[in-house]
């Protein structure tokens, strides 16, 4: 974390103490400053936090910019901008450096999502990760539901909305005759129901495909669209596709899809870490065929993965040799993605570089500024403490934090840190694979 | 290590209750208690204060709601929550702000009663009033537009009782989950159930609008105790809820979201009360769900004393 404050944000980054503020503005930025307090002292890094700390990784926040401006123009080429892949030890400020990289792509006018992988967003189903990534997904300039704000941001008399319906009406999309068909009717009812109905199918529920032949009807285009079978299994991917482009025809530049704690992936089955290691090669672009163009996504691993479970539990060798001997083709094309994602992540993964000592002093300056400015009090210099490469930023940060609360609360207390390691465990779960009791509910005529 | 209920109170009162999340903040913190008895005084406290300090507060139990359907949470939430007040306080701030006069009955805010407070056509303030309702709550971008929808039919209700009270009644009963049909909503141009894909939203949208509503805002206290309790056997179970150890994963999911979630909200403390199990048990502990233990893991703590503003303390079993 470096100490690039983000200027004209009218926010914490400008250096100025709360007391020098007018009373209104005074409590604002107290509030802000104990945002990020909290959210730090909770090892949740946020949105005020990195406005005042800054990504701390230029590097990387310069080869994300870079792939930015080439995801800019993949809608129009149609393919897709190779994603990133981040690697650092717990608590080395992989969510934090997310966090600045979606305020980046949010300032060049990208839609954003980050997810992190979880029992409830498994990386490997691609219908819980599309529904999280429209749920979280945050737009440049608007609040709400994105789905629907991007719908009723569409100019049905501009070029990229008929760009949109050219891409999808046409065989080459390769989707399926509901989404031209939904477009089409989202642009011509005045019924708000059906436009609500509309939005929720492209956010991923299901649309009965007789309603949506009556709405046709109504429209005068009942056969216009064959409206085919498709199996349940193809809809997210199409809907991924899809998505991409209504960003894009919305007027935005594109769509970035954060991937937060993608180690987790270690505790799913082996045929489910198969499933994420091709979805990693999938969702980065690393697949030709199945490109998503105007997605760009970047993940995050912890950085011993490679070594524990690639290598040491021989993932590497044992997914894709399992996966070969199987009968079933599906299995055999699923080999080669998962081959794709784990190279990506033996050989592509980027770094991150911890900070240097003069960083980390300065570090320390900036959140005793936002202690302080949190606390209206002045919070002492700690001592600069052992400085062992195995410390990671988390327990730096929670140790200040700590160590100044703790000092507020009884000046005359002299703290004394101890810190412990958290180590995660990779050892596989069966019931972190269990599906939650209750899926997405269906709109009632689907039910 | 462990702090002192009475302690760990007091300075949530004054460092949460009295100013951060009053100034519009947002915190999620976990308590481990020792036993049921200390578990139940610490909700009951922390309870009295929060409503003595101004804010609205909601308790659910894990062993009644299904905590880990997020959805289930809010209209337990919403069940406990006094909606027409609300819309009442809401109206009534609106009013004066027009600089109108409230009638001498605070309960009585329909129309007919403004005019006569105010001397003039009922037919005028109707205009002036929906300008004001547009304005003030239907854009306020704040809170998802279902919830905007919601609270502009209870504030219409209160200006004319006799306008659609079917409609009303169900966007009550939407707010609750007790809704059998929404279709009976359409008039109010709500379309989908609560559900999880949108509970968040109202959730979060709740804790602004009560806080539009002149409370400090509002405060959840979820007992989660349960979710870490292996089920007894069956002939030896009270009709209470139990969780299975893939649900216990899906409750700290929950709760890992509610913690990740607090950028967007404002003016929400959500005190989650767990039992010793949550730290302990091998099965069951937060420890087991690594999403949670991120968030929660103090691996960097004081040597002689608990920090009592740390995201997970442990109660002791004294005063």
């Amino acid at each position: 974390m470096a100490s690039e404050g983000m200027a004209g944000d009218g926010g914490l980054g400008e250096g100025m103490m709360p007391s020098e503020l007018p009373p209104v503005e005074q409590s604002g930025l107290r509030v802000q400053a104990r945002r990020a307090i909290e959210a730090l002292r909770a090892g949740v890094p946020n949105h005020d936090a990195v406005l005042a700390l800054g990504g701390g990784q230029p590097q990387i926040e310069a080869r994300f910019r870079q792939k930015l401006e080439e995801a800019d123009d993949d809608v129009e080429r149609s393919t897709q901008t190779s994603g990133l892949i981040v690697a650092g030890d717990f608590g080395s400020g992989k969510s934090h450096l997310l966090v600045a990289l979606e305020q980046l792509a949010l300032r060049e006018n990208f839609v954003c999502s980050t997810v992190s992988v979880s029992k409830e967003i498994p990386l490997h189903d691609p219908d819980k990760l599309y529904r999280a990534a429209i749920r979280s997904a945050r737009l440049p300039d608007r609040r709400g539901n994105a789905l629907a704000e991007l719908a009723f941001k569409l100019n049905f008399d501009s070029l990229p909305y008929e760009e949109l319906v050219e891409w999808s009406s046409s065989s080459a999309s390769h989707i399926a005759t509901r989404f031209p068909a939904s477009l089409l009717v989202f642009q011509r009812t005045h019924d708000e129901e059906t436009k609500d109905r509309i939005i929720s199918f492209w956010g991923g529920d299901p649309l009965n495909t007789s309603q949506l032949r009556r709405w046709l009807r109504d429209q005068g285009e009942a056969g216009t669209f064959p409206l085919e079978h498709v199996p349940q299994r193809e809809l997210p991917l199409q809907h991924f596709q899809f998505t991409s482009r209504l960003i894009s025809a919305a007027g935005y530049a594109g769509w970035v899809l954060l991937v937060d704690e993608l180690e987790l992936i270690a505790q799913y089955s082996a045929k489910a870490r198969a499933q994420a290691y091709h979805a990693l090669a999938r969702w980065s672009g690393r697949l030709k065929d199945l490109q998503c163009p105007g997605l760009l996504t970047v993940f995050t691993i912890t950085r011993d993965f490679t070594t524990l479970v690639l290598h040491q539990r021989n993932d590497v060798e044992r997914i894709p040799d399992r996966l070969r001997s199987s009968p079933r083709e599906a299995d055999r094309v699923l080999s080669v993605g998962a081959e794709l994602g784990m190279r990506a992540i033996e050989r592509d993964r980027i770094a991150l570089t911890p900070p240097d000592a003069e960083a980390l002093d300065r570090l320390q300056e900036q959140l005793q500024e936002i202690h302080g400015a949190a606390y209206d009090w002045r919070p002492p210099t700690l001592p600069p403490g052992e400085r062992a490469t195995s410390t990671s930023m988390r327990q730096y940060v929670r140790r200040w934090i700590n160590e100044w609360d703790l000092l507020r609360l009884d000046p005359e207390y002299r703290p004394s840190t101890v810190a412990g390691e958290l180590v995660f465990d990779y050892d596989e779960d069966a019931d972190l694979e269990q599906p939650p009791e209750h899926l997405e509910q269906p709109p009632e005529d689907d039910a | 290590m462990e702090i002192r209920a009475t302690d760990w109170l007091s300075v949530m009162r004054r460092e949460y209750l009295d100013d951060f999340i009053r100034s519009g903040g947002a915190a999620v913190k976990v308590a481990v208690t020792p036993d049921d008895f200390s578990r139940r005084r610490l909700r009951d406290t922390l309870s009295e204060q929060a409503e003595a300090a101004g804010f609205r507060v909601a308790v659910v139990n894990a062993a009644a709601t299904k905590v880990q359907l997020i959805d289930r949470v809010f209209h337990s939430v919403a069940a406990q929550m006094p909606w027409e007040t609300m819309a009442r306080a809401f109206l009534a701030q609106s009013i004066l702000r027009a600089g109108r006069r409230l009638p001498d009955d605070p309960d009585d805010l329909s129309l007919t009663a403004l005019a006569a407070a105010n001397d003039v056509p009922a037919r005028h303030l109707h205009t002036s009033v929906a300008d004001a309702l547009w304005r003030e709550l239907y854009r306020d971008y704040r809170m998802s537009q279902e919830f905007r929808l919601a609270m502009v039919r209870l504030c219409r209700a209160q200006l004319d009782p006799d306008d659609e009270p079917a409609v009303t009644e169900a966007t009550l009963l939407w707010l609750r989950g007790e809704l059998r049909r929404i279709s009976e909503l359409k008039r109010a141009l709500i379309f989908q159930k609560v559900a999880r894909h949108n509970a968040r939203h109202l959730l979060a949208s709740l804790a602004h609008w009560v806080r539009l509503t002149g409370s400090a805002g509002l405060v959840l206290v979820l007992d989660i105790a349960r979710c870490a309790q292996p089920a007894p056997p069956r002939d030896e179970r009270d009709g209470s809820l139990y969780y299975s150890r893939a649900a216990t994963f899906d409750a700290y999911e929950m709760l890992r979201q509610l913690i990740d979630g607090t950028d967007d909200v404002e003016g929400l403390f959500v005190v989650a009360l767990a039992g010793p199990e949550f730290t302990t048990d091998p099965k069951r502990s937060y420890v087991q769900y690594p999403a949670l233990q991120y968030r929660l893991a103090d691996e960097v703590h004081d040597r002689y004393r608990p920090n009592p503003l740390a995201a997970l303390v442990r109660i002791g079993d004294g005063e």
